[in-house]
């Protein structure tokens, strides 16, 4: 069975509000009306062990079905199983075994210190993460040396790591990742690329990466597939699997 | 941390000053402040931190939706209600230890309850605290679902305030007044909380902590299914 699982997966957004003569509008303030779809018939599946990309331009859908698999948003059509389970019955599982980078480094607290900060989300992670994880995730990032350090006194690329850092705590089965080499100097984008394909062909994770950038897909993953205004154009396979690829990666 | 508590300090030292100057302006005609201050100061108390908890977690919650703190939390484990009682326990840590610091003013001045009145208090504190949780979750729900929704309910939370009979008794009040107070967990808890820090007799206590046990009864899944329901219908929407 696929870790990831895609079969007709749809999803519509809201494409403007309703006029002030509609009651709604008086009830909860803006109420959408009409719908542009972002998502359309989507299917695929990704292996255990596999790196795949999801290249395409702005507004493609990339981070659409990136937050459906990661069940932040629901899907209207389809059926989106990870791990077997499927995103919208079992939401809450399905987060266990997810580490998921977001395009936006939000959600850290900038008083606490880089350590803390991802304590805190160990705790909340449902996975078991103890002191050894949180400093073989910093490590994979290149903050081993900086874990006492306040999250405020951070610079935009150092924070993209700490965000790839939490998404990796707790060694999850499924790493979804956003965006990883985003406002990122080359060196770190080279150690991303480490981090990541240790994290699929040595510790066997199933890694979806989104990115728009089609040299970093073709570079790093196994496999990608192309959106284009919300349809799966095509999968093209990259390259082989290594069958051990060499880590830079501490620990 | 020390600032911080400094301040709590200060705010519920200013809240008893603010009461005990408006006692003695009601009383000034007949010429006594102290009836008036230990009707009024219990359940004024108790209510003014219960709303800054309601307001504060609120706020929490919209300042956690609007810089994205909110996905990344969602993307962990937590449950919706597991992460609304989160963003309510910062606060709720505030409003207690300025509930506490208030006791320890009014200590101070000879007002504060004593014997057996302090566990009796405390009892009611617990209940309230319960209660002011669920609420909370209710306004956290409202805020996630729209601003009128929310505003809607901030004025449903205002009037429950005025009606509960903290500041003026309802005896006075048209017999509507009484039914519509009936109807909101504030009166139950204004009431409890000046018969345990008055050491009134024990059945009507009983009666008031009774209550309060119904409204949490009723609250508590009810918040938690406004929390579930608000939360899939702002990832239905794609508004977290």
């Amino acid at each position: 069975m696929p870790t990831i699982e895609v079969r007709g997966l749809s999803k519509w957004f809201a494409a403007g509000e309703a006029p002030h003569s509609d009651w709604r509008f008086w009830l909860a303030g803006r109420r959408a009306c009409g719908q542009i779809p972002a998502l359309r018939e989507i299917d695929f599946a990704v292996e255990a062990g596999e790196l795949v990309g999801v290249v395409g331009a702005n507004g493609a859908g990339k981070t659409t079905l990136l937050r459906v698999l990661a069940t932040l948003l629901l899907p209207d059509a389809g059926e989106v199983t990870i791990g077997g389970l499927d995103v919208v019955e079992h939401a809450a599982e399905v987060r266990r075994r997810i580490g998921l980078m977001l395009p936006e480094d939000a959600g850290f607290a900038p008083r606490l210190s880089l350590r803390s900060n991802l304590e805190f989300y160990g705790a909340l992670s449902g996975r078991y993460v103890g002191r050894p994880d949180i400093y073989y995730a910093l490590d994979a990032v290149g903050l081993a040396e900086r874990a006492d350090e306040l999250y405020a006194g951070l610079g935009t690329g150092h924070r993209r790591r700490l965000s790839l850092a939490r998404a990796l705590l707790g060694d999850p089965r499924i790493l979804l990742l956003d965006e990883p080499a985003r406002s990122v100097d080359s060196e770190f984008a080279e150690r991303i690329a480490d981090v990541v394909r240790h994290a699929a062909h040595s510790r066997g994770a199933a890694v979806l990466l989104v990115s728009h950038d089609r040299d970093e897909i073709r570079n790093l993953c196994d496999r990608s597939l192309l959106l284009h205004e919300g349809r799966l154009l095509h999968a093209t396979t990259v390259r082989k699997p290594a069958a051990a690829a060499p880590s830079a990666v501490g620990g | 941390m020390a600032h911080q508590m400094f301040f709590f300090a200060l705010e519920a030292a200013l809240l008893v000053v603010a009461i005990w100057q408006m006692a003695r302006l009601v009383e000034r005609p007949v010429g006594g402040a102290r009836d008036y201050f230990f009707f009024a100061a219990p359940a004024l108390l108790l209510l003014s931190f219960v709303v800054s908890l309601v307001l504060s977690s609120a706020a929490a919650l919209r300042r956690a939706r609007a810089d994205g703190s909110l996905e990344a939390l969602m993307s962990t484990a937590v449950t919706p209600t597991g992460l609304g009682l989160g963003l309510a326990m910062f606060p709720a840590e505030s409003m207690l230890l300025r509930l506490f610091f208030a006791y320890c003013l009014a200590a101070l001045l000879g007002v504060a309850p004593r014997g057996w009145e302090v566990p009796a208090a405390l009892v009611t504190v617990i209940l309230s605290f319960a209660i002011a949780l669920c609420v909370a979750l209710l306004a956290e729900a409202a805020s996630l679902l729209g601003r009128r929704i929310f505003a809607a309910a901030l004025l449903l939370l205002f009037c429950g305030v005025a009606l509960s009979g903290a500041l003026f008794p309802l005896a006075a009040l048209p017999p509507a007044v009484h039914v519509a107070s009936e109807l909101l967990p504030f009166r139950a808890m204004a009431d409890a909380m000046r018969l345990s820090y008055s050491g009134a007799p024990g059945a009507s206590l009983t009666q008031s902590w009774a209550a309060l046990v119904l409204w949490l009864a009723l609250l508590a899944p009810v918040s938690w299914l406004a929390m579930e329901g608000a939360f899939r219908r702002v990832r239905r929407h794609g508004s977290l």
